[in-house]
């Protein structure tokens, strides 16, 4: 077999392990409630609609914000509309809650959230569309009069339906597998299938029903993607300023979210700081949680840009494009308890599992956030390289990794950040509050909500370490080879 | 491109071996390691767990270690699968509804501490071989005491509460199902369930966990929270203030019991009945007490400490471990109702 085969099945595996071990540990059998997965199938269906819309349109409103102001500004404005992804979700449900009382728990409560967290995402990837797409035809339109409402039924819609579909979609698969905000915001009204497998197992032990509810939503989400797969999206030019095309209430909204987010934020953090003295007494609880989530923050950026490489390294595969595109990651219930059953779990074993299940968690949302794309603009270059026969570490070496750094080590950095606000499958893992994630969480479950705001600073800033080393790196490692 | 590479290598080395050498000052003695599932309230630096592991480490020439859970269900998960290879010692922080779960599939060992002078309330929870209880709560609705009072459940039907009552998932959270249970104990399961539908478009139902309630009531405290009636206690002695009130209610309140127990496949068997005996010693009921801000299962304990008064004037209602059967029953209505109503 040959390496990028191995590599092809190595990632295929992996990403099926958490079904593989679960069905090879716990058989299924045919008793299974239809009525309730539907309701919940419903119930997903429509959250996730909500939430690509809300961050469709949400997203049009700053895209159209963005494009109006000048580059620097612009830069400023692109950081505070990525914010939210970048951060882990509970630091937006805790300023959701600050802002808006009583909070609408439900379908509603989820896609407002679901909004909050997508709409910059979408925003800043629609500006772009608009730039490369829009820029000539904009440039003419000025010339020939024609009015901006006029510009955007006429073309704006036209020209991009199909980035607006594919938005959509994405939006819409992240929001479908989206867990703790409909666990928290969801109220019971709106359970979601991710919902339903974590109370099939905290409930009912029920694994079989928790298993089959997983798969026949990785077949939805592979169905919908088949559709994903047959948009022909046209290709960009060289981005054009369209400052013209532009709303400058687009970017004052950008600017009262940023306002918002940050009192919201920095409320809860004041009020647990004057109770930070009591943290001293945890000085050595508090440095072993830091590097517990330093390195399970490094540990997933490594792996996630180990697996990002390995895809692009078996892209000659189509039947692997067509999955990667495809897939959604299990549960993260599911998840945590497959890595659980799998071997021993003592001492540092769980240092290990930690961010392979963090890895795997990561992968499917991390490939669509613009992996994809890299993959199919180097795949006539990789086959060349093999024509000639290079061997695949001169490939990676010489032709993949000089193109690809920059975004392989920014989504790494994402995932590093990412997975240092993680406590939901870490809970499952750990064996003690092994990183500062688990202490929030430890210190929200004893009452001292403000402390454990506090402590989501320290949370904050082993991501923003995480990720700027990830992308430091490949800045420098850029700068050196030019 | 090798640098960063290093670099990556060299950082995660060294946070391994940090780690590692932090897991090894532990381990490198000699002493036998009694291994404690519990769940991360208990074993958090603010819970008992630490006080009472110092307590015992002191005496036993032992090590404990802890297993955290994020809550009952999760721990029993991870007892079953893992707890027999791992060396599962002993298991703290179940509740009577996990009681009948703990049953399917675990073996447990027989436990009699029926000599002790247990508080009246606790009795009925000792009508069983394996389960033993180390403290108790009874749950209401808290509030502000100058905020909206409910006197009876009923009152929670009142369009001023409309949006500002905050109840965990019965199906995720154990205060949840006790609510649940609560509801139909009071009224019948017909009725019950009529109060149910009408008081779902009210009040936020379905909270995954007490700790997110409690966390979201403390962002807004114009609202009531289901919780402990010694909760108002916690804010009194840690932050001083004196605002917040565990209503009485009409209705008798439900209890809820903690239990421990010992599974057979353990390995320290012995030091288990003795770290057992230190819980259920006044010193080791104090520490619950204090620490876990629930009430002590013996006589005598909580006498002259702000304990003594949180119960008076309150009823109860009898305690019971309901059945697995009559817990499934109950959730699947609540999730069939949920189904009716919901979005």
């Amino acid at each position: 077999m040959k390496a990028h085969q191995a590599l092809a099945y190595f990632i295929l595996f992996f990403l099926l392990s958490p079904f593989l071990i679960l069905i090879w540990k716990f058989p299924l059998h045919p008793h299974f409630d239809m009525s309730e997965f539907f309701w919940a199938l419903k119930n997903t269906f429509i959250q996730a609609s909500l939430s690509a819309a809300g961050s469709l349109i949400m997203g049009t409103w700053a895209a159209l914000g963005l494009i109006s102001m000048g580059s620097r500004i612009r830069k400023i404005l692109e950081v505070i509309c990525l914010t939210p992804n970048f951060l882990p979700p509970l630091f937006t449900l805790l300023i959701a809650f600050y802002w808006v009382d009583p909070f609408p728990a439900g379908v509603i409560g989820v896609a407002l959230i679901h909004s909050m967290i997508n709409f910059g995402l979408v925003g800043v990837s629609l500006s772009r569309s608009i730039e490369t797409k829009l820029g000539r035809m904009a440039d003419l339109a000025v010339v020939e009069g024609s009015t901006r409402l006029h510009f955007l039924k006429k073309v704006f819609v036209p020209t991009l339906k199909n980035d607006y579909a594919e938005l959509f979609l994405f939006i819409f698969s992240v929001c479908f597998a989206s867990f703790s905000i409909p666990l928290i915001v969801g109220g019971g009204k709106g359970t979601t299938l991710e919902v339903l497998v974590y109370e099939k197992i905290r409930l009912s032990m029920d694994w079989s029903g928790a298993v089959i509810i997983s798969i026949l939503q990785l077949a939805i989400l592979a169905f919908l993607a088949r559709w994903f797969v047959r948009l022909k999206t046209p290709a960009g030019e060289n981005p054009r300023q369209v400052r013209w095309l532009g709303f400058k209430s687009g970017a004052w909204m950008i600017s009262l979210f940023a306002i918002l987010f940050l009192i919201g934020y920095l409320d809860s953090v004041i009020a647990g700081a004057q109770a930070a003295v009591q943290l001293l007494d945890w000085k050595d609880g508090l440095l072993k949680g830091t590097a517990g989530t330093l390195f399970v923050g490094f540990s997933t950026g490594g792996l996630i840009l180990f697996l990002l490489m390995s895809i692009t390294l078996s892209m000659g595969f189509p039947w692997l494009r067509l999955w990667l595109k495809s897939y959604m990651a299990p549960s993260t219930t599911l998840t945590g308890f497959a890595f659980l059953v799998l071997g021993p779990n003592e001492g540092v074993f769980s240092y290990f599992k930690i961010p392979c299940a963090l890895a795997l968690l990561f992968c499917g949302t991390i490939y669509r956030m613009g992996w994809e794309g890299e993959v199919q603009r180097l795949a006539g270059q990789m086959a060349t390289a093999e024509i000639f026969g290079a061997t695949p570490w001169a490939t990676f070496r010489w032709v993949l990794w000089p193109q690809v750094r920059m975004r392989a080590l920014l989504l790494a950095g994402l995932a590093a950040a990412w997975a240092c606000g993680d406590f939901a499958l870490s809970r499952i893992l750990a064996y003690n509050d092994m990183t500062l994630a688990l202490m929030t969480e430890t210190l929200m479950s004893t009452y001292r909500l403000g402390l454990a705001s506090f402590l989501s600073v320290g949370v904050l800033l082993s991501a923003l370490f995480c990720f700027f080393t990830f992308w430091g790196f490949g800045y420098v490692d850029r700068r050196k080879s030019s | 491109m090798k640098h960063f590479f290093l670099f990556l290598t060299v950082v995660f080395v060294g946070l391994f071996l940090f780690n590692l050498n932090h897991q090894q000052k532990f381990t490198t003695d000699e002493k036998p390691i009694l291994r404690v599932y519990a769940y991360n309230s208990f074993t958090s630096k603010w819970g008992p767990g630490p006080v009472l592991k110092e307590m015992f480490e002191k005496q036993c020439n032992c090590r404990i270690e802890f297993a955290e859970g994020s809550n009952a269900g999760i721990l029993l998960q991870k007892l079953k699968i893992e707890g027999e290879g791992l060396g599962a010692d002993l298991v703290i922080g179940l509740d009577q509804l996990d009681l009948p779960k703990a049953l399917e599939g675990l073996k447990w060992q027989q436990l009699n501490f029926g000599k002790l002078d247990w508080e009246d309330q606790i009795k009925p929870a000792l009508a069983n071989n394996y389960f033993v209880p180390y403290d108790w709560g009874a749950l209401t609705f808290m509030g502000q005491k100058d905020g909206l009072v409910p006197h009876r459940l009923d009152d929670l039907l009142d369009p001023a509460f409309k949006g500002r009552i905050l109840i965990e998932d019965p199906r995720t959270s154990s205060p949840g199902f006790q609510f649940l249970h609560w509801v139909i104990q009071s009224k019948g399961e017909e009725a019950g369930f009529q109060f149910l539908e009408k008081l779902l478009p009210q009040a936020n139902l379905g909270i995954p966990s007490w700790s997110a309630a409690i966390g979201l009531f403390n962002k807004n405290p114009g609202q009531i929270v289901f919780t402990y009636v010694t909760s108002p206690l916690y804010y009194q002695l840690e932050e001083k203030r004196s605002d917040r009130v565990a209503f009485g209610m009409e209705e008798a309140l439900p209890l809820q019991v903690e239990f421990l127990a010992i599974p057979d496949f353990c390995r320290r068997c012995e030091l288990s009945e003795k770290f057992v005996n230190l819980i259920l010693s006044p010193e080791g009921q104090k520490v619950l007490m204090q620490k876990n801000y629930m009430m002590p299962v013996l006589k005598g304990i909580k006498d002259e400490t702000p304990f003594s008064d949180v119960l008076k004037n309150r009823h109860f209602l009898n305690f019971e471990i309901p059945s697995t059967a009559d817990v499934d029953h109950l959730i699947k209505k609540w999730g069939e109702l949920r189904r009716e109503t919901g979005s």
